[in-house]
């Protein structure tokens, strides 16, 4: 049997008291690739920060790698690699792309003590994994936005975690790079023996790439894989997938089959 | 040299003068990025109603402003992350609530003089030498914080919910970044005044950030801007007889503005 990695058991959490997801129960295996879909304010990005461990339930258990994530100890959270929109950052904040990457080791390493050539090596080696190498003296606003996102991944995965959790990774990403990004993600899986989670809104480009979808629109409606989940109508109705994609979907199978015939 | 620098009284006004803006121009540099240009406002101004106190109470005034200014960013601090009202409404509310304060305190205060006005706009030749003294000791304090706590500072200015994520102590980072900037404002307002310890905390800050995008490189330029801001705005204050504070922030201002021109025509 699969090793559960994440599981959130009658959870309930929100802000400022008003619970935006209710009742999810989600379990996440070891090397699992999960979508995360479902319509904007549905409580999509809840879910990545209650398993971050960033914000708190209000009701229920969330355990990840068997402990509460907000109780992690400093090497239990070099386990977790977090990666948002690179929109939410100021694009003028003086910082260079090494030194963006080196702050993902900041935590581990405590305060009072010095950035060594050490860990500059260790930033440039996470920079090679998503193919920046060669723009570590640039200035974060200088780059595109999915090369911004390639550095923000170099940092999640500067502490080599075993998890990574993206949120929304191709805002700002440009459509004819987004294939290649995704593509990025499942090579570095697959290299780098991680479970990823990502929050997406390209439905058709996640679908080929993930193993598990699940739809949260204040509750996981459906938890499983791409085709169950995506083949479903009505469940397509509730997590605000456009039914032209569905009909798409099950119009290409159609003509494969009759390919096959 | 301007023939008041023989004078010791001068000698010792520049040193604080400086002291005070490097200082400033430091902490400057955090609450520009992290955008925390109001609460270093409501700061200052709170500090009206802890000099008011002291005055009323006869202690310390110093100390009194350093007490009701750090009580006063923590209850922002506070509220801010267990209220549903927004950081900036908090923030005008104690901003107004402490300053009234502050007026009823002179109100009170049956031996009130005009002390309190050398607070709200500063006079850099009524420096003593205690005042050198204690900002001396609080510019060592803080450059230790900023020095010991400089990576995790870095992360939390950045990316606050990253740094939360990678184990950074979030909460207690923003406290202390609060404590430091109070103390800078309250250690630097009888040098600079209250209403222009802000303008100084900002203008440097932003006027390097024109000049550099490396984080290390705008801290030194910033401090360098301050120290260039009051070395002029000292001179200008002695030849035209105005007020020391105000000559070195509409100095910081006129070098913002060449800075802004400059760094527009380059593009």
């Amino acid at each position: 049997m699969s090793e559960k990695i994440i599981v959130l058991k009658n959870v309930y959490a929100g802000y400022d008291g008003i619970d935006v997801i209710e009742d999810v129960n989600l379990e996440v295996d070891k090397n699992d690739f999960l979508g995360i879909i479902g319509p904007n304010g549905g409580g999509k990005t809840t879910v990545l920060k209650l398993i971050a461990g960033v914000m708190k339930p209000s009701k229920g258990e969330v355990l990840v790698f068997g402990k509460n994530p907000s109780q992690f100890t400093r090497e239990e959270r070099m386990k977790i690699g977090y990666v948002r929109q690179e929109t939410v950052f100021d694009a003028s904040f003086p910082i260079s792309v090494i030194d963006t990457v080196v702050m993902g080791l900041f935590g581990g390493m405590g305060p009072g003590t010095r950035i060594t050539k050490k860990h500059l090596d260790i930033a440039r080696q996470a920079l090679e994994k998503t193919g920046m190498q060669g723009f570590e003296d640039r200035h974060i606003g200088a780059l595109s936005g999915g090369q911004k996102q390639r550095v923000f991944i170099s940092r999640g995965l500067v502490n080599s975690p075993e998890l990574l959790i993206l949120d929304e990774p191709t805002t700002g990403v440009d459509v004819h790079n987004q294939a290649a990004f995704y593509e990025m993600l499942a090579e570095l899986k697959k290299g780098l023996n991680l479970t990823i989670i990502m929050v997406s809104h390209d439905i058709s480009m996640i679908a080929d790439e993930v193993n598990k979808i699940s739809c949260v629109n204040h509750s996981i409606h459906v938890h499983g894989e791409p085709e169950g989940v995506l083949s479903d109508e009505k469940t397509c109705e509730v997590c605000g997938i456009d039914p032209k994609y569905v009909f798409e979907r099950k119009h290409a199978h159609k003509l494969g089959e009759h390919r096959h015939e | 040299m301007p023939d008041i620098l023989h004078y010791a009284f001068a000698q010792k006004a520049l040193v604080a003068g400086m002291l005070a803006g490097a200082l400033l121009a430091i902490m400057g540099v955090y609450v520009v990025l992290k955008k925390m240009s109001f609460i270093g406002d409501g700061i200052a101004h709170s500090a009206f109603g802890g000099v008011a106190l002291g005055l009323l109470l006869g202690v310390n005034t110093t100390l009194a402003a350093v007490v009701f200014a750090w009580v006063t960013a923590m209850a922002i601090g506070i509220s801010k992350k267990r209220t549903r009202t927004s950081e900036d409404a908090l923030i005008g509310i104690f901003f107004a609530f402490t300053m009234a304060l502050g007026v009823i305190f002179i109100g009170l205060n049956k031996n009130y003089n005009g002390d309190v006005f050398g607070y709200l706009f500063g006079d850099i030749l009524a420096v003593t030498n205690s005042d050198v003294y204690t900002l001396a000791a609080v510019s060592v304090a803080v450059l230790m914080c900023v020095y010991v706590f400089y990576k995790e500072l870095l992360f939390f200015s950045f990316d606050e919910e990253g740094a939360r994520v990678s184990g950074i102590p979030v909460d207690f980072i923003y406290f202390l970044l609060l404590t430091l900037i109070t103390a800078s404002i309250v250690a630097s307002i009888k040098v600079v005044g209250i209403i222009l310890a802000v303008a100084f905390l900002i203008i440097p800050a932003s006027a390097a950030l024109l000049l550099t995008r490396k984080f290390k490189a705008v801290m030194g330029i910033a401090v360098g801007i301050s120290l260039v801001s009051v070395a002029v705005g000292f001179v200008f204050s002695y030849t035209l007889n105005v007020a020391s504070g105000a000559a070195i922030v509409v100095t910081a201002t006129v070098i913002f503005a060449i800075i802004t021109i400059f760094s527009r025509v380059k593009k």
